[in-house]
C-alpha cells in the first residue's frame, strides 16, 4: 500500500526536470532504435519484393525442369508478404511509443505550466499581503 | 578429370563459373564427354555395336571401349550398326544438366543484403557499450496470461525495462501506473516481432542451406557419371555411393540466427550458417530423411546415365517439394509466434493482436 503523499489515487507528483533527463536518457534512443530498424526492414522486404517479381538471378536458379522456379517464387511471395506484414507491425511500434513520448511530454509541460500557475499565484498572495500590510 | 582425347571442357549454358565454380568445371567435363561420345564416327574411342539381323537387336548390343580392326565382324556394316554408348540421350542431351541448371546460379551474395536487414534488431541485440541484462534475467514480463516463454528463441537482452521504471521515478499519478502496464506489453509485443522477423530469416538460410545440399549432391553424381565415361571405366570406380540427406528434412532441422561470441552477439553469416545447418542435418537426421546416392559402374554406360539421370532428376524435384515445405513452415512459425505476442490489457481480460498505444490504457 502506498503512503498516503505516493497514492497515485490522491496526489499528482512529477519533476518535469527528472522526467525531461531521463526521457532524453532512456527513452528517445530507444525510439530512434526502432525507427532505424523499421527502415531496415522496409528495405528488406523492397529487396525482397524486387527479387520476387523481377526473378532477380542469384535468388533464382536456371529453369531446369520446370519443377524448382515456381516453387523458389512461391517461397518468396511468402517472404515478401509477411516481411511486408511486419514492416507495418514495426512502423506502428514507432509510432506507438513516439505518442507515448509526446503524451509524457504533455504532462511535463503541464507539471511546469502548473509549477509557473503555482509561482504566480504565490507571487500574487505576497504581493496582496504586503499592500494590506502598507495601509 | 580425364578428358575426352584431344578435347577440352564444354561449357554448359545456364552454370556460370563465377557463382559456380565447381559445378561449371564437372559439367564442362561432363559434357565434353557427353559430345565425344555420341560422335563414334569422329573417333576410335566408346562405342556400341549393334547386330542388324538380330530379331531384339538392342539387347544384343556388344559396348566396345574402342573400335576393333577394321575387318572383324563388328565393322561389317551389312551386320553390324555403330552407335554412341549414349544413343539413347542423343535427341536431347541437356536432359544431363537440366537439374544442375535449376540449382544452379543460387548466389549468397545476392542473398546476404535481404538475410543481414531481417536480422537487425533491438531488444534482442547486446550493443557494444550497452548494458546488458544478466542471462538469467533476460525475460519477457511475468504476467499469468503470458504464453510459454520458452517459444522465444530470441530474447530481451537490454535494461531497457529497468531504464523505464527509472524514468518515471519521480512522477507519482494514476497515468503512471498505465504507463508501466503499457511498456511491458509495448516491449514484449517488440521482442516477439524481431523474432518474426529471425524467423523469416531463418528460413532464409534453410532456402540456402536446401538448395546447397542440391548442388552438392547433383555435383557428386556428375562427377561420378565422368569417372565412368572412359570405357570400360577403370576397375576402382566400381560403385559410387554417399550418404545424403533427403532436401526436404532440411526444412524442420534447427538452426539460429545469432551467435553468441566473446565481443557479444553477431548475425550468423547466411553461408556459413547454410552449410553448418547441412551438416548437422546429415548427422542428426532420422533413417527416413537419409538417402545414399548411387551410381553402379554397369557394362553398358548408358545403364549408368539413366541411373545418374534418375538420381539428378530426383533431386531436382525433392528441391521444389522442399521449398513448398518450406513456405508453410515460415507460414506455421509465424502464426505460433503472433499467437504468443497477443496479450490482454491493464484491466482487460479479452487478448488482443493489435499494436499496444497508451491511450488504449488510459481508457481500460
Amino acid at each position: 500500500m502506498a503512503a498516503p503523499e505516493n497514492d497515485p489515487d490522491k496526489v499528482y507528483k512529477l519533476s518535469p526536470e527528472h522526467m525531461e533527463e531521463s526521457i532524453e536518457l532512456y527513452l528517445d534512443p530507444v525510439i530512434q532504435e526502432l525507427r532505424r530498424i523499421a527502415g531496415i526492414y522496409r528495405a528488406a522486404h523492397d529487396q525482397a519484393r524486387a527479387a520476387h517479381v523481377e526473378e532477380t538471378p542469384g535468388w533464382f536458379g536456371g529453369e531446369g525442369n520446370g519443377h524448382v522456379k515456381p516453387a523458389i517464387s512461391s517461397f518468396l511471395n511468402e517472404v515478401t508478404f509477411q516481411v511486408s506484414e511486419l514492416v507495418g507491425d514495426q512502423d506502428e511500434l514507432v509510432a506507438s511509443l513516439q505518442n507515448y513520448r509526446d503524451m509524457l511530454q504533455a504532462h511535463i509541460n503541464q507539471a511546469v505550466q502548473n509549477d509557473l500557475a503555482h509561482a504566480d499565484q504565490f507571487i500574487a498572495i505576497h504581493r496582496e499581503l504586503d499592500e494590506k500590510r502598507f495601509w | 578429370m580425364d578428358l575426352p582425347p584431344g578435347c577440352d571442357p564444354i561449357p554448359v549454358d545456364g552454370i556460370d563459373p563465377e557463382t559456380n565454380p565447381r559445378m561449371a568445371k564437372a559439367a564442362g567435363e561432363l559434357n565434353a564427354w557427353i559430345e565425344y561420345l555420341l560422335r563414334p564416327e569422329t573417333h576410335d574411342g566408346p562405342r556400341v555395336y549393334r547386330p542388324l539381323r538380330s530379331p531384339h537387336p538392342s539387347e544384343k548390343d556388344t559396348e566396345v571401349a574402342s573400335r576393333t580392326v577394321p575387318d572383324a565382324p563388328h565393322e561389317d556394316p551389312r551386320e553390324y550398326e555403330t552407335l554412341s554408348v549414349l544413343e539413347d540421350f542423343a535427341s536431347d542431351p541437356g536432359r544431363f544438366f537440366r537439374p544442375a541448371q535449376a540449382v544452379s546460379g543460387i548466389n549468397t551474395l545476392t542473398i546476404e543484403p535481404v538475410y543481414l536487414k531481417l536480422v537487425d534488431g533491438y531488444l534482442t541485440w547486446i550493443r557494444e557499450g550497452a548494458p546488458v541484462m544478466p542471462e538469467g534475467e533476460a525475460n519477457d514480463t511475468d504476467k499469468p496470461q503470458q504464453r510459454p516463454a520458452a517459444l522465444m528463441k530470441y530474447r530481451d537482452v537490454t535494461v531497457t525495462r529497468i531504464n523505464w521504471v527509472g524514468m518515471r521515478k519521480s512522477w507519482v499519478a494514476r497515468e503512471d501506473v498505465w504507463a508501466h502496464a503499457y511498456e511491458g506489453d509495448l516491449l514484449d509485443y517488440q521482442m516477439r516481432t524481431e523474432n518474426c522477423l529471425y524467423a523469416v530469416a531463418e528460413h532464409v538460410i534453410r532456402y540456402r542451406a536446401i538448395l546447397h545440399r542440391a548442388g552438392e549432391d547433383i555435383l557428386a553424381l556428375t562427377e561420378a557419371l565422368t569417372r565412368l565415361c572412359p570405357r570400360p571405366a577403370p576397375t576402382v570406380e566400381s560403385t559410387f555411393n554417399l550418404m545424403s540427406v533427403v532436401v526436404t528434412g532440411i526444412v524442420a532441422v534447427a538452426t539460429s540466427v545469432i551467435t553468441g561470441g566473446s565481443t557479444g552477439v553477431t548475425a550468423a553469416v547466411l553461408f556459413a550458417s547454410a552449410v553448418e545447418m547441412v551438416g548437422e542435418a546429415v548427422k542428426t537426421t532420422e533413417r527416413t530423411t537419409t538417402k545414399e546416392l548411387v551410381l553402379e559402374n554397369t557394362y553398358h554406360l548408358r545403364d549408368a546415365a539413366k541411373q545418374y539421370l534418375n538420381g539428378v532428376e530426383q533431386i531436382e524435384r525433392e528441391v521444389a517439394d522442399a521449398l513448398v515445405d518450406l513456405t508453410d513452415s515460415l507460414r506455421r512459425r509465424l502464426d505460433q509466434i503472433r499467437e504468443a505476442r497477443q496479450y490482454s490489457r491493464y484491466n482487460e481480460s479479452q487478448l488482443t493482436d493489435k499494436v499496444p498505444f497508451y491511450d488504449d490504457y488510459r481508457r481500460a
